[in-house]
């Protein structure tokens, strides 16, 4: 059990027997008194999307998970198919519930994965993350407006914004939170 | 130094924008009369808010001594002093600075607040005022929520429509736990120990405040009187004049008629001295000093008054449709840390 107060975005915890995983934790102080976490919980099995406000001082029951370190093969269109590195033991995650790894995760890479009793919770990927850019309009001659920008295709297929003087082929670093572009990586 | 997904042009385009908004806010508010005040952020004392984690300054002075100086977390006590000397109708927009709060997309412990007083006025006249301020920043909101006409209902009918409970109905803490069960909510088994007014924010923060409008103005009326506060009461209700405003979602102003009656004063800060008292001995925290002179301000001749304060900050994140309150800050304190 542990108190509320320390509940974390990406924590597992067990609510009316079933876990979920913290995708939204916010501080609320509405009045005198108590301070409360508000959150926002994924079912990682079923996408559900739940929500649940505690006392700080409340007790929640946080669950034990194993995180382990898995290659990510392929997607089918419909589940991403991993490996484990220590066994090359081969299993799939189905996408619900984990619809913008499609975007983020590149392929041979390897991710940890949280695990409850065998079911994978979570998959992590880092705060910032280098992809090449595979898709970019050469920036117009003569535009040279500051700060311009355009959007770009990167190697996962996710589309962002960036600078206009990002080229094709060019490598980025990008906040994967938020989706935004962070520097351009010289290599 | 992370920048908050931002770029630098997008750095000095948000300061560019911010200042707009801060300078139409002082002239609507020049136009109708009201004058502009600048009081202190340091001050000696503090009103006792249990709410409130206070900024502490150690002042250093060869004549008077040290002694701790509080950056203020509102400049309430200063505007009411001018109030009680017979100032007229205030407005102040001020840096406030509230400790112990997560840095998050909604929150800076250093922000800026407007904060307007008009006197011989209430709570609904305020809104009033809100509503014609809204429509005079409508031309620079990019989402365009300003100019949709305002939602406004009391808190009871914002829970029976957006939880189906009864909250006049419900003034009892074991009735109010049953709604939370049936709604579902996840409680602890010590629940009975909560005050009614814990009861009710576990449900309103689930249930009720993430379900408001969005696409429009949204204001909630008629506190419960239970969240104690310095509002005056409905008389007869169980219910409180007192309003807070929700501008995409997010709660952006509020407002009460504020209780002049120095009795009730005294005894709000009677309550309130011996909540932070309460905190400061369970946190092992020296108490902060307080100002025992406060409720004197309310002599005979206060005018009734009502005040409002509005998050600047968080007005123009939503005006320039901005996600996080980082993008509308310069050098939040999440990137300078």
């Amino acid at each position: 059990m542990i108190k509320a107060g320390s509940i974390e975005k990406g924590m597992a915890l067990l609510i009316k027997g079933q876990p979920y995983i913290v995708v939204e934790r916010e501080f609320v102080n509405p009045g005198k008194g108590s301070a409360f976490a508000r959150l926002k919980l994924k079912s990682p099995q079923t996408g559900q999307v739940l929500r649940e406000t505690y006392k700080t001082q409340d007790s929640v029951e946080e669950i034990t998970v194993e995180d382990r370190d898995c290659q990510y093969l392929y997607f089918d269109g419909e589940a991403y198919h991993f490996m484990y590195t220590d066994t090359y033991e081969q299993f799939v995650i189905p996408q619900q519930g984990f619809e913008d790894m499609q975007y983020l995760m590149k392929e041979g890479e390897t991710y940890r994965i949280m695990f409850w009793e065998h079911t994978p919770l979570d998959i992590s990927i880092p705060y910032k993350v280098v992809y090449v850019v595979t898709e970019a309009e050469d920036a117009v001659k003569g535009d040279t407006v500051t700060g311009a920008t355009k959007v770009v295709t990167l190697e996962t297929g996710l589309r962002i914004k960036v600078p206009i003087f990002i080229k094709q082929g060019e490598k980025v670093l990008i906040n994967t939170e938020t989706k935004e572009y962070i520097e351009r990586v010289n290599t | 130094m992370v920048l908050s997904g931002m770029l630098n042009h997008e750095q000095i385009e948000a300061a560019r924008f911010r200042s707009i908004i801060l300078r139409n806010l002082r002239m609507f508010f020049d136009e109708k009369g009201y004058l502009e005040v600048d009081t202190p952020l340091l001050s000696p004392d503090v009103i006792p808010e249990s709410s409130i984690s206070f900024f502490t300054a150690p002042f250093h002075n060869e004549f008077l001594g040290d002694r701790d100086l509080y950056l203020v977390p509102s400049p309430e006590v200063f505007m009411k002093k001018l109030i009680s000397w017979g100032s007229g109708n205030i407005y102040q927009i001020s840096r406030c600075f509230r400790n112990e709060e997560q840095l998050g997309s909604l929150h800076n412990p250093e922000f800026t607040m407007l904060e307007w007083y008009t006197v011989e006025s209430d709570c609904m006249e305020s809104l009033n005022v809100m509503n014609e301020l809204l429509h005079a920043l409508s031309p620079f909101d990019t989402r365009g929520i300003c100019r949709e006409k305002p939602e406004v209902m009391t808190v009871a009918q914002a829970c029976w429509r957006y939880a189906g409970f009864d909250l006049e109905k419900t003034q009892e803490p074991r009735e109010l736990i049953q709604t939370a069960l049936t709604l579902g909510l996840s409680v602890p088994p010590d629940v009975h120990t909560d005050t009614w007014e814990e009861i009710f924010h576990r449900i309103f923060l689930t249930f009720v405040e993430p379900e408001l409008p969005k696409d429009r103005p949204c204001f909630l009326t008629e506190y419960p009187k239970q969240i104690d506060c310095l509002a005056k009461d409905i008389p007869g209700t169980p219910w409180k004049e007192r309003w807070e405003l929700y501008l995409g979602g997010w709660e952006l102003a509020n407002c009460y008629s504020e209780e002049t009656e120095r009795s009730r004063v005294e005894s709000f800060y009677r309550r309130g001295y011996e909540r932070v008292k309460h905190i400061c001995e369970t946190k092992g925290r020296n108490m902060p000093h307080v100002d025992g002179s406060f409720p004197g301000l309310f002599h005979q001749d206060f005018p009734p008054c009502s005040g409002t304060a509005l998050g600047v900050d968080r007005l123009i994140m939503t005006l320039a449709g901005q996600k996080k309150i980082q993008g509308v800050i310069l050098f939040p304190l999440s990137d300078i840390l």
